[in-house]
């Protein structure tokens, strides 16, 4: 039986064994367990992860390569150096087996897994010998439910689209990649890892769009009035009822209209809305809500909601879903949820309706159910990021049973000499499902004292304020996900990590969005010289195509042919270009290395600038003052040596030196006072901390 | 020909590159709407426009190029 990593290995060990505890054997540092089912001897064996990868068919740095084939990880990238061991093991322990269990996740990727083991590892027969398993949490009972309705083959579907969609992702990342750093060593000799792809070009051109906005903007002038009304001693803010004044003078008469003039409130209007409980969550909405509450990347917020999943905390977290399949004991998964305390007020607040129904949201997964608790409690304790996923994930699911949230508006319309300003209020009637879903829903109450139609309003104050149109608001990353989900490009599973190598590229920076020169640049060439590449209907029609291949609807090679079809132009009109597009991205670096190790004025001599240097006995990066060259000024700061160094433009409140972020592939991005050597707020933070322990 | 303002190719019959260009023709279209609702002069819009934190890189670029163009 071959699971997809060892924790899932270890619970489904657990779940199916008859016998008091799973036999754990290890081997090379790979962990496997022997167990009994039903008197039948069985062996479960985790991968980690991909074990196999798609590499070039022959020999040659060069473009095009259509020619691929399946190859262990380990030979292809150092970072797979560790799936060596699983690869061997598993060989070793195949000849012994009569039969083959696929249990990996049960999705393309993790179909994907399991048939590479089999064909490449097991060896070519044991694809024959193998079932499938399906589940969608790593739950005892779903286990073992899963175990007793095996499917008596492979999931041919799955896996070919799994096969197909590695195959030409590998295609149109490695032809124009390769295009791009060839024409930059050819134009200048200069190299840079630089990459686009089928769904990373038309991702970067919607942000590029955005950016052009942004710096082309002009902001238009406006005005408003707004006044303060006295009513028994407390100060409530009044709107005029035209939010925007495009006319200088007309926003002075109203003003000179209303000023020292009293109001009659003229109007009452109140208004119920229902505020229906939210949908279950799907990846995209888990992802979304991470991002609002605590600002996690999408892709951190994939990583812990995976670690809660083999935890068996949580469903399978790789859903598009948001139906509840009437298979689920949602009254089952609450009950035993109540064993937390702090949830079990709430629980048995809804265990006590007669029926459970949850909201359902429109999109449906065939695969897995919407996220949810699985009633499972934490075995071990969560560390602080897992803390914070498993409660949202749990209030959400409590959310989805509630009752409506009923809010009522006020709108009092307050006439002073002819004209209209507004006094909004609004309360909560009915708390509904927000009772359980409160640290994460922002509804702020105004409450407004007894008011009567006739009853005169004095003013506290009134005045012109001027304002300015705002550009399209940036970016963020939970935007950037969002944008792909609309417009259907890439996959549950590769969005995050598809936004996270824009960033280390060096394509895109900040938490708001920012093009670089370099991002630009890369846009730029490619829409003058290959925009096929840029465009989302290509990679629509492929993800079409895709989508297919799973109901059996096009073959493999069909596809695959289609899009070699699609992208030889392509290559060849690259490659007539190649001087020119890589003297443009050659540009582009250049004004990138400046731009990104430049940090400021120097705060010692104020004169020179500091910029990040190489030392060149060590080879190790340290802040430094240009004026050091002309013998002005010898400040030199040592920084971190991994990580791509951004500029903030902030300054540290507590010395004024800059702060520069660090952004570590796949960690959090951190802020640091360049000088964190003498910094005063360092030794206050540590003053801090050492309080917080006592 | 290059852009005065960043040295990239002019965009086609402009007198700037595409993105000074786009910029250039948003603060010619807006300046209609700055003199309805203020009455300034061009001058003194290109002024306000450089000072405004909304204003966005490029168009502010193109203002201070057409300013320092006048004040030549």
């Amino acid at each position: 039986m071959i699971t997809e990593k060892p924790s899932a290995a270890k619970r489904i060990a657990d779940a199916l064994n008859d016998e008091k505890s799973p036999v754990k054997h290890e081997e090379y540092g790979v962990p496997y367990y022997d167990i009994v089912r039903n008197g039948e001897r069985i062996r479960v064996v985790p991968a980690i992860g991909h074990l196999y990868s798609v590499a070039q068919e022959g020999k040659g740095w060069t473009y095009p390569v259509f020619q691929t084939k399946w190859v262990p990880s380990y030979t292809v990238s150092k970072k797979a150096k560790n799936t060596e061991n699983f690869i061997k093991v598993i060989s070793k322990l195949a000849k012994e087996a009569k039969n083959f269990v696929s249990a990996t996740d049960f999705d393309i990727e993790g179909s994907q897994i399991a048939y590479c083991v089999l064909k490449y590892a097991c060896g070519e027969p044991s694809l024959n010998k193998a079932h499938r398993m399906k589940f969608s949490t790593l739950t005892n009972r779903d286990i073992t439910e899963a175990f007793n309705s095996l499917s008596p083959t492979l999931d041919w579907g799955l896996i070919e689209a799994g096969r197909t969609r590695h195959e030409i992702d590998w295609i149109y990342g490695i032809n124009l990649s390769r295009a791009m750093i060839l024409s930059l060593k050819k134009a200048s000799g200069m190299y840079k890892a630089l990459s686009t792809g089928r769904v990373q070009g038309p991702t970067l051109a919607f942000i590029a769009e955005r950016e052009k906005k942004i710096r082309s903007f002009v902001p238009k002038p406006y005005w408003a009035i707004n006044a303060v009304a006295l009513i028994n001693g407390e100060k409530y803010p009044l709107e005029y009822s035209q939010r925007k004044i495009w006319i200088k003078k007309e926003a002075e008469t109203i003003l000179n209209e209303c000023d020292n003039k009293s109001g009659v409130i003229s109007q009452i209007q109140t208004r119920k809305s229902v505020l229906r409980p939210p949908v279950p969550f799907d990846i995209g909405a888990l992802q979304s809500e991470a991002y609002s509450n605590f600002r996690f990347t999408p892709s951190r917020t994939l990583r812990i909601a995976e670690r809660l999943y083999l935890d068996a905390l949580i469903s399978y977290p790789r859903t598009g879903s948001q139906k509840f399949p009437p298979s689920i004991d949602t009254r089952a998964i609450l009950k035993s949820l109540s064993g937390i305390k702090q949830y079990s007020e709430m629980i048995s607040e809804l265990l006590s309706k007669e029926k459970l129904v949850p909201t359902q949201g429109k999109k449906e997964d065939p695969a897995h159910p919407p996220i949810h608790p699985t009633g499972n409690l934490p075995e071990k304790k969560l560390n602080d990021d897992e803390r914070k996923i498993f409660d949202l994930v749990v209030r959400r699911f409590l959310a989805i049973f509630g009752e409506p949230c009923i809010r009522e508006s006020l709108k009092i319309e307050v006439n002073i000499n002819g004209h209209l300003f507004h006094l909004l209020g609004r309360r909560i009637l009915e708390l509904g499902w927000q009772k359980y879903y409160s640290p994460y829903v922002k509804s702020e109450e105004i409450i407004l004292p007894q008011l009567n139609k006739g009853q005169e309003i004095k003013l506290d104050l009134t005045e012109i304020i001027d304002k300015y149109t705002s550009p399209p608001s940036r970016y963020n990353p939970k935007s950037v996900l969002t944008l792909m989900e609309n417009q259907h490009i890439g996959t549950k599973a590769t969005r995050a990590e598809i936004i996270d190598t824009l960033y280390s590229r060096g394509y895109i920076t900040g938490e708001r969005v920012v093009m670089t020169p370099l991002g630009f640049s890369v846009i730029n060439l490619l829409s003058k010289y290959c925009f096929e590449v840029l465009s989302v209907e290509l990679t629509r029609e492929l993800e079409q195509e895709m989508d297919e291949i799973e109901i059996q609807k096009k073959t493999r090679q069909e596809v695959i042919i289609d899009a070699v079809e699609k992208l030889t132009p392509i290559l060849k009109e690259f490659k007539l270009k190649e001087e020119a597009i890589g003297q443009g991205l050659s540009e582009a670096i250049t004004s990138l290395r400046k731009e990104q190790s430049t940090i400021g004025t120097c705060p010692i001599c104020k004169d020179g600038l500091l910029t990040i240097t190489y030392s060149r006995k060590t080879h190790k990066r340290f802040i430094g003052c240009s004026n050091y060259w002309t013998g002005k000024c010898n400040f030199s700061v040592p920084i971190p040596q991994k990580g791509n160094i951004e500029v903030t433009e902030k300054n540290c409140p507590y010395c004024g030196f800059p702060i520069i972020r660090i952004r570590g592939v796949r960690k959090k991005p951190w802020n640091m006072c360049i000088n964190w050597q003498n910094c005063p707020g360092r030794k206050d933070k540590e003053v801090q901390q050492e309080g917080e322990a006592q | 020909m290059k852009c005065p303002i960043c040295d990239l190719n002019k965009y086609e019959e402009s007198d700037y590159c595409e993105n000074h260009q786009s910029a250039y023709l948003n603060l010619k279209k807006e300046y209609n709407d700055w003199k309805k609702a203020m009455n300034i002069t061009f001058q003194e819009y290109l002024k306000k426009i450089i000072e405004n934190e909304n204003t966005g890189d490029w168009a502010r670029e193109v203002a201070m190029h057409l300013l320092n163009e006048k004040s030549e």
